[in-house]
């Protein structure tokens, strides 16, 4: 049976109806002393529009009150806030507590030695390679794919023919898997790549850039452009909608260039999309860990090697389950740090706000 | 539309007036009592060599074959030592059984925590030769049925070799001597594959263990307790030295050739040798079915000097909990002497059953060195290094190879093996 919510304002034991199913049900309830018919509930919200329907739909019987409608959003949302805890705050609450012990994964006892991770992780000069590496991949891939993400959504929404067509072209990478696409690349850097380097002369193709220290790092991230601008351009697409025409058409009448069209209104109204994809986009970035499985595996020696690929090799392979867990730590806070950095500076410059 | 199952004041439950609602009444009841079947137990095997999955499938039919009510399943997914066995140790949620490799830090880890069976006083485990059965334990006691061991060399095409009259090296100059004769017909003489940078680890040890040779047993237990360091061994700097130097002689783009390829290269004739393990010998043969191959043992300076590296390839090993006998059963038919002899003949690997008399073809050679005991152990499962240590190497010696900065290296190595001690 669906609890449906009421408006307040109406007092109640007075049916307020717009059509005729609503009233026949309503009334359908009051004779049979059935508390509410399920089916007629179901072809009412199919009719009318959802609101419509929820309002005009009551809930009988003396001892109800009305279920406020933030009771509702809540009940709704639950199930969601139930996993959430269950699969990411309670892990991270757990992952915090064996960062302070030294277990390694596999004994069945350990100890607790308190911040002892912590302190080994500012000394430790492959931890901090690493991170050097990682945050150059992050800044390089927010950079690259919200640059090319943004200037393809600009172009697919004006009037070009056939946007439809590119608009799925560009978006079908992202929903690959990021391990296949990875695989597939080696293959393709091995095997392709050099022989497009030999017909077209360009030496630095020539070689598999995977397997070149200079080149591997920036291989990798242009696969992860590859796969990733398909959703910050979708994204950005839809804000790009958002924009009123007139405000462009006024802009244009008043003689402004498309650049400042751009800095003063296209910019203005893409920021909230735009926040997102940075956050998400820079995080991404920070545990990149599948392209890089697929592709270099860290290598060669540790070029490519990024926190995501340390904090599994500490975990898994080393038994240092719980230096892991802190190096992972070390990862959030920085993610989180970010985070609110970014929303503190653009958040003020969005449109609505002032 | 419940009343049409439970009935209401109105309505008689459908099944009972309907004649097919009583048909599928019938049948349901009947299917859900179940046939008395034989049921079979069902075994898995996590196993952890790819290249012999096809072997143990073959001999669990052979196993069903004796106990007719018992399925192995072999089940071999990528890192399974590594990850996967770890791991479901930690879920409590084990295999049947398992393959592992008795001398490691891991597996002595996993041990002395309680999560292997102990097979020691087992009745099998007298057919397995016992300096074997003293080399696997762990304080006396043993937790692994050891099936064979490996070995690491050079494979080299035979059929290239007598076309060109190459003779095998006995010495490191005469390797590279041979090296640069190949160049000359214009051949490739090696292939590395070092984007599976565990192959160039393997390498690293072999090199190593050949240089430091005796010392191995406690040099490098001193320097992860931080009272040596590698640099005080000549022997290690130039095992770095010769990694280095052989690579002039290989394929180009090392660094992005993975291990299949490598094989494939060699057996479709692209260049003339291979240093791997014998493991590969099944992969080389489904590669390329006539082709003729053998394998030579990688030489030290001297020919005296020059010994073999082995270590155990496969054991098979029980959870501590809730072990099935079925599966002991199925130990013990993998102990029996026509189980080894299968295996040892298609693996090309040394049996350690005793009364196994295989001679694999491609590794005779191998074999007049590790029976007249001029073997070494892998180092790696020596005092001193500690778990994951192996790992670390695998790294390093890719980017030795990557920057062929031989000073890092070994401040790494020291590095490595002193945060991976234990004691």
């Amino acid at each position: 049976m669906l609890p449906i919510g009421l408006h307040q304002d109406r007092p109640m034991g007075q049916p307020s109806v717009s059509g005729a199913a609503p009233v026949a049900a309503t009334k359908r309830c009051q004779r049979e002393g059935e508390v509410f018919d399920s089916g007629a509930a179901l072809r009412t919200v199919l009719f009318l529009s959802p609101t419509e329907g929820l309002k005009d739909l009551r809930w009988e019987g003396d001892a109800m009150k009305p279920i406020s409608r933030d009771t509702i959003y809540f009940l709704f949302s639950l199930p969601a806030l139930l996993l959430h805890t269950l699969l990411y705050a309670l892990p991270l609450g757990l992952g915090v507590y064996f960062s302070l012990t030294n277990w390694d994964g596999i004994s069945r006892s350990y100890e607790f030695v308190g911040l002892e991770n912590y302190v080994r992780i500012v000394q430790d000069i492959r931890f901090l390679g690493s991170l050097r590496t990682t945050l150059l991949y992050a800044v390089l891939l927010v950079i690259c794919t919200l640059g090319v993400s943004l200037a393809l959504a600009l172009v697919l929404n004006s009037k070009v023919r056939a946007s439809t067509l590119f608009r799925g072209i560009y978006f079908y990478p992202a929903v690959l898997s990021m391990l296949t696409v990875g695989l597939i690349f080696r293959q393709i850097y091995y095997h392709l790549i050099p022989q497009v380097g030999q017909l077209t002369g360009i030496a630095v193709l020539q070689t598999n850039l995977l397997a070149n220290p200079d080149t591997a790092l920036y291989a990798v991230l242009f696969v992860n452009i590859w796969q990733g601008m398909g959703i910050p351009m979708v994204l950005f697409l839809a804000g790009l909608q958002t924009i009123p025409d007139e405000l462009i058409e006024a802009a244009t009448i008043d003689g402004a260039g498309s650049i400042r069209k751009f800095k003063s209104i296209v910019f203005p109204f893409l920021i909230p999309v735009f926040m997102v994809t940075f956050i998400l986009t820079f995080r991404n970035g920070l545990i990149v860990f599948d392209f890089v499985r697929a592709m270099t595996d860290g290598g060669p020696g540790r070029v490519t090697e990024v926190i995501g690929l340390l904090i599994y090799r500490h975990g898994i392979y080393q038994n240092r389950f719980a230096y892991a867990t802190a190096e992972a730590v070390v990862l959030f806070v920085i993610i989180a740090g970010m985070s609110f950095l970014l929303f503190k500076t653009l958040g003020k410059r969005q449109v609505g706000q002032l | 539309m419940l009343h049409m199952l439970v009935g209401s004041k109105k309505h008689k439950p459908v099944f009972v007036t309907h004649p097919l609602g009583v048909v599928l009444l019938v049948c349901f009841l009947t299917l859900g009592m179940g046939t008395a079947a034989a049921e079979t137990v069902d075994l898995e095997l996590l196993f952890t060599k790819v290249e012999a999955v096809r072997i143990m499938e073959s001999l669990a039919e052979q196993f069903r074959d004796v106990y007719p009510d018992v399925s192995v399943e072999i089940n071999a997914p990528p890192e399974a030592r590594q990850t996967v066995i770890p791991t479901r140790m930690a879920t409590g949620n084990m295999p049947e059984i398992f393959s592992h490799y008795p001398p490691t830090v891991d597996f002595r880890l996993q041990a002395r925590e309680g999560y292997i069976l102990d097979l020691t006083d087992q009745p099998f485990m007298d057919r397995v030769q016992p300096h074997i059965i003293e080399h696997t334990a762990l304080e006396g006691r043993n937790y692994a049925l050891p099936i064979s061991l490996n070995t690491v060399g050079v494979f080299y095409n035979v059929s290239m070799f007598e076309e060109h009259g190459w003779d095998i090296p006995a010495t490191y100059g005469e390797f590279i001597d041979l090296c640069k004769t190949i160049e000359e017909a214009g051949i490739t003489p090696l292939v590395f594959t070092d984007l599976d940078a565990w192959t160039a680890q393997h390498e690293f040890f072999l090199l190593m263990g050949l240089e430091v040779g005796a010392d191995t047993e406690t040099f490098f237990l001193d320097v992860a307790r931080g009272e040596a360091s590698v640099a005080d061994h000549p022997g290690y700097r130039r095992a770095a030295e010769k990694q280095l130097e052989i690579r002039d002689y290989g394929l180009p783009g090392s660094l992005g050739i993975d291990y299949m390829t490598g094989i494939s290269s060699f057996a479709q004739g692209e260049v003339a040798m291979y240093r791997q393990g014998i493991w590969a010998i099944p992969s080389i043969r489904d590669a390329n079915p006539d082709f003729e191959f053998k394998m030579f043992p990688f030489p030290a300076d001297s020919a005296e000097d020059t010994k073999v590296m082995v270590g155990v390839d496969l054991a098979l090993c029980l959870p501590a909990e809730d072990y099935r006998s079925e599966a002991l059963d199925f130990l013990e038919f993998m102990s029996t002497v026509e189980s080894a002899t299968y295996y040892a003949e298609r693996d090309g690997s040394f049996s350690v059953i005793q009364g196994v008399d295989v001679a694999t073809p491609e590794a005779a050679l191998m074999g007049e060195y590790i029976d007249g005991g001029l073997s070494f152990i892998w180092p790696k499962h020596l005092q001193g290094w500690g778990a994951g240590v192996p790992e670390e190497y695998t790294t390093m010696v890719q980017e030795l190879i990557s920057f062929q900065n031989i000073d890092l290296f070994l401040q790494e190595s020291d590095r490595a093996l002193r945060e991976g001690h234990r004691e």
